[in-house]
């Protein structure tokens, strides 16, 4: 395995891998299901907005303890003059995990789920429609994790905000949707996704850096 | 006595809402091992956290093995190499496994070594079944097994210096003897290897300290070698009946209906001419004691 992978691989450090195999299995097999039949959509908003809790939850009681001061100081970690390199190859194996995983749930097992009834809805317009429900989704989960990361400190915040987001996905996927059919063209919808996919790149990147502030902050006390 | 320094610092600072510490002048022996002593609160683990760069916002200046500064330890990775530090609270994550820390330190340290690790985590029998138990999770450690599993992934380093916090504290007797040996077997495998330690079993540790620094109140109110401390304090017994005057002369003093000992500057043993006592020397605890009560807030 070469040092790269090794360094990736590092993200297990910090997220309980069985945590997230359970959740992540058990979402990607009910995502077939969104294939199948007309409820599909409502069943991949509403499995986004599980996927959403589980990563919020997730990462408040591990990754969180990275940006907040007082909490898993991780002095091992900072005794390393490559310790801040290692966190910051963790948080990107872990965002391109999360991509991974959004893409997974909303694009592919779907088509799956729409072969094994031999009408596949993937064609060029779908596909947009549904990577662009897959970028609100990450968008969103990036922008949480930023304010959990930055501001939140006790359980009963986390619960009311990760709530709060996933009215917020849930309306937002939903919009995307409406504004899809309404208007199905292809460059439009290419334009919107393209608008999306920058802002969700933007967003990642500055929850890296929000994280590695923290990470940095935890080395001072004022 | 002129000595080379590991680490030297100047006019050192760190300020908490109610606790400042402040050195003007830290000076830690190259190829000695040296304690630092003091009460709760007295800013050991602030001083050990910016020595190892876990705090750094401080002031002053530090200097490592005579040439870098405190900048070429956050650039040059050749400070934080050479240098192992045994923490205490939160210092591996409780959801690590034993496996995973022998993974992270070969990410983290380029000079670490997975056989010399699992050779010293078997020496030191972290594991309850007497056999290297990859999965066993640090929370499900007890705090003794989880300082020498800090110790075995630090000592399983080629380091030139260990800096450790209160490493005896939650060892047993026994294991406060290995550690003892583990220091005299690091020291002696490298010349010139420092070993800079806290501690508040100062009887246990003593016979691995050459040097010692007594800390009270974010300060230093004293430092020395060992054997030039015992030079300069000593120990005085006399009869109830010279307490009272004995006092005035005594950094700290015991008493009972037979009578009292305390301990004394060599120097001012004139003092007890006309009292009827006996001199004896002095341990590094009696004496670290003596200079804390001196200096202590406790009544």
């Amino acid at each position: 395995m070469t040092g790269k992978i090794k360094a990736l691989l590092n993200f297990t450090s910090f997220t309980p891998l069985m945590a997230k195999i359970i959740g992540s299995v058990l979402l990607l097999l009910l995502s077939i299901t969104a294939g199948i039949g007309p409820a599909g959509v409502a069943v991949i908003i509403a499995l986004a907005s599980m996927n959403l809790m589980v990563a919020i939850y997730i990462d408040y009681f591990v990754f969180g303890g990275i940006a907040e001061k007082h909490l898993g100081l991780m002095t091992y970690i900072r005794t390393s003059f490559k310790g801040e390199k290692y966190i910051k190859d963790a948080l990107v194996a872990d965002v391109i995990l999360r991509c991974i995983l959004i893409f997974l749930h909303s694009v592919v097992l779907p088509e799956i789920g729409s072969l094994i009834l031999m009408q596949s809805f993937l064609t060029t317009e779908t596909l947009i429609n549904f990577a662009s429900l897959g970028a609100i989704e990450t968008i969103v989960i990036t922008l949480e994790l930023i304010c959990e990361r930055k501001w939140i400190k006790t359980y009963s915040t986390i619960v009311l905000v990760s709530m709060t987001s996933v009215i917020l996905n849930s309306a937002l996927m939903a919009l995307t949707m409406l504004f899809f059919d309404i208007l199905p063209g292809i460059p439009a919808g290419l334009g919107v996704l393209a608008i999306l996919a920058i802002f969700a790149f933007v967003t990642i990147t500055l929850l890296i850096k929000v994280c590695l502030a923290g990470y940095r902050s935890g080395s001072c006390d004022t | 006595m002129e000595f080379n320094c590991s680490i030297k610092g100047e006019n050192l600072v760190k300020k908490y809402k109610n606790f400042t510490m402040s050195i003007d002048e830290l000076k830690i022996p190259a190829g000695f091992s040296t304690a630092l002593i003091g009460e709760n609160g007295a800013g050991k683990t602030t001083l050990l956290n910016i020595l190892a760069g876990i705090k750094l916002d401080y002031k002053g200046k530090l200097t490592f093995y005579g040439k870098y500064d405190d900048k070429d330890r956050e650039n040059d990775p050749f400070v934080r190499e050479s240098i192992g530090y045994v923490g205490t609270d939160k210092y591996f994550m409780p959801q690590w496994t034993v496996k995973q820390i022998d993974g992270f330190s070969q990410l983290l340290f380029d000079n670490y070594d997975r056989d010399a690790f699992l050779k010293i985590y078997d020496e030191l029998a972290i594991s309850e079944t007497g056999t290297y138990n990859p999965g066993k999770k640090i929370s499900s450690l007890s705090d003794g097994n989880k300082v020498k599993l800090a110790l075995a992934s630090v000592l399983a380093r080629d380091t030139d210096m260990l800096i450790m916090d209160e490493p005896a504290s939650p060892l047993d007797p026994l294991m406060r003897d290995k550690l003892c040996d583990m220091i005299r077997e690091y020291m002696s495998k490298k010349n010139g290897r420092t070993v800079f330690f806290s501690t508040h079993n100062i009887q246990d540790m003593e016979n691995v300290t050459d040097y010692a620094i007594i800390m009270e109140h974010g300060k230093i109110v004293e430092e020395g070698f060992v054997e030039d401390l015992k030079e300069k304090y000593v120990l005085v017994k006399g009869e109830a009946k010279d307490e009272e005057e004995a006092r005035k002369y005594l950094y700290s003093c015991s008493g009972s209906k037979y009578g009292f000992e305390g301990i004394a500057l060599k120097d001012n043993l004139d003092k007890f001419d006309n009292m009827d006592v006996v001199v004896e020397d002095a341990s590094l605890f009696q004496i670290s004691v003596a200079i804390m009560k001196k200096n202590s807030k406790v009544k």
